[in-house]
Order: C-alpha cells, then structure tokens, then sequence
C-alpha cells in the first residue's frame, strides 16, 4: 500500500514535471512567435497592402494569416520562408472573423484606431494594373518581386512546380509591360 | 523587353513605394492574436496551444 502511495505520488510529481515542462515549451514557443510577429508584421502589411490596396483589408488579412502562423506554429517556424508563408495565407485569406470581430468586440487600442485613408503611396496606376492581375500572378509577384525569393522558394512556399511559378510570372510581367510599355522608364509611370 | 528588365523595373519600381510606407504598421498586438487563436481553438474543442509539427 505504501509502495502504491509512494508509485502515485512519484507519478504526479512526473506528471507535473512534465506539465511544467510542456508549459514552459508553450510559453517558449509564444515567446518566439511574439518575437517574430514583431520583427515581420510590418513589412508583411506593407506587401500585403501593396497587393491588395486597402489598409484596413490588408491588416485584417494578415492578421489572418499571423492567427493561422500561431495555431501551426510548430510547422511555421520551420518553414523554410515563414514571412512567404504569411504573405501567401494573407492574400488566400478571407477576413470574414476579423471584420465581424472589429463590429462586434472592440479591441483595445485596435478599434479606437479612425478609419485610415489610403495611403497616398497606393495611389498609382502602375500598382491599380498589379491589384488587376489574377491572384496567383499577384502572389508570385509579391514573392519574387518583394520578398525577392528565388523561383524555387516560391514555388515551395506556394506548392506549384518551378515552371509553373515561371509561367506565372511571366504571365504577369507581360501583362503590365502590356499596360505599361516603358516599366524600366520610371519617370513615365505615375 | 525581356522579363528580366521588367522584373528589375518593378522590382525597382514597389521598392520605392514600399519605403515611402514607412509610417504604415500593424494596430493589431499580438495578444490579439494569441486571443484569436485561442477561442478558434477552444471552440473547435482543443487545446489553446499550438499544434505539435
């Protein structure tokens, strides 16, 4: 009986060594994806606005995607390109939570925030002609262009085959040489 | 023009629009998200924390 008292209680003590363990591993984990929420969200908005064109859009779609990143976030953090990973769930992503959850539930500090007019950066023909393009020429763009991966990164992060992101790419260049035959002539696109 | 010209003009072209956005940053913390996740997850009945890989 003793001995039976004394297995249960070298059982809890494991079974609490090994909950503070797994707590310590999640706390771990938060600490690092907080870390890297801060190191990337801004420079993943920016694309993500580029892509898309609205502010508020853009925000809550990569919002999205970082709320996703964190759900998986054993499998992001390995991921050989976890900004590309952002970026292509942003641009997958529909907004639908985050816009019911802005009009039902403020959040402090988000909400209070005004509406933002665009940013006058945005305003521009060329980046109307990009917004046009059919989404996975825009997400092969964003990659290649702004993120400046190589096609086979691209084509990891976005699960196609290398020809296929070329295909793509080339598609979308041709389409905006198309509307803008001069693009290497800066002082003619507005 | 070849696609190579294009994309360095483009390239060149979003570069500067990016770094003219400089003053555009994400409002959301990240306790939002860590809250957001955790109520996806509570509601799918499992556990708040990340999924193992």
């Amino acid at each position: 009986m003793a001995l039976g008292r004394a297995t249960v209680a070298g059982l809890s003590r494991l079974q609490g060594i090994g909950l503070l363990v797994r707590l310590s591993g999640v706390e771990q984990d938060r600490q690092e994806f907080a870390e890297f929420y801060a190191a990337v969200r801004d420079d993943c908005l920016r694309i993500v606005l580029i892509s898309v064109g609205d502010r508020q859009q853009a925000e809550d779609l990569v919002a999205e995607a970082f709320t996703r990143a964190w759900m998986a976030w054993r499998k992001v953090r390995q991921h050989p390109a976890p900004q590309a990973w952002i970026i292509r769930t942003a641009l997958n992503a529909h907004v639908s939570w985050w816009r019911r959850h802005r009009r039902e539930e403020p959040l402090t500090g988000y909400d209070e925030t005004p509406a933002t007019p665009q940013h006058p950066a945005l305003d521009s023909s060329l980046l109307a002609a990009l917004r046009r393009l059919p989404l996975r020429q825009r997400q092969v763009i964003a990659l290649r262009v702004l993120l400046d991966l190589d096609t086979a990164t691209t084509a990891q992060v976005l699960s196609l085959p290398s020809g296929t992101v070329a295909s793509h790419l080339h598609r979308g260049l041709a389409a905006l040489r198309h509307e803008f035959p001069a693009l290497d002539d800066q002082e003619r696109i507005t | 023009m070849t696609d190579q010209t294009t994309l360095t003009a483009l390239r060149h072209r979003l570069a500067g629009v990016r770094d003219s956005m400089s003053d555009v940053h994400m409002t959301i913390p990240d306790s939002a998200i860590f809250a957001n996740a955790k109520k996806r997850r509570t509601r799918r009945g499992i556990a708040a924390a990340p999924r193992s890989a």
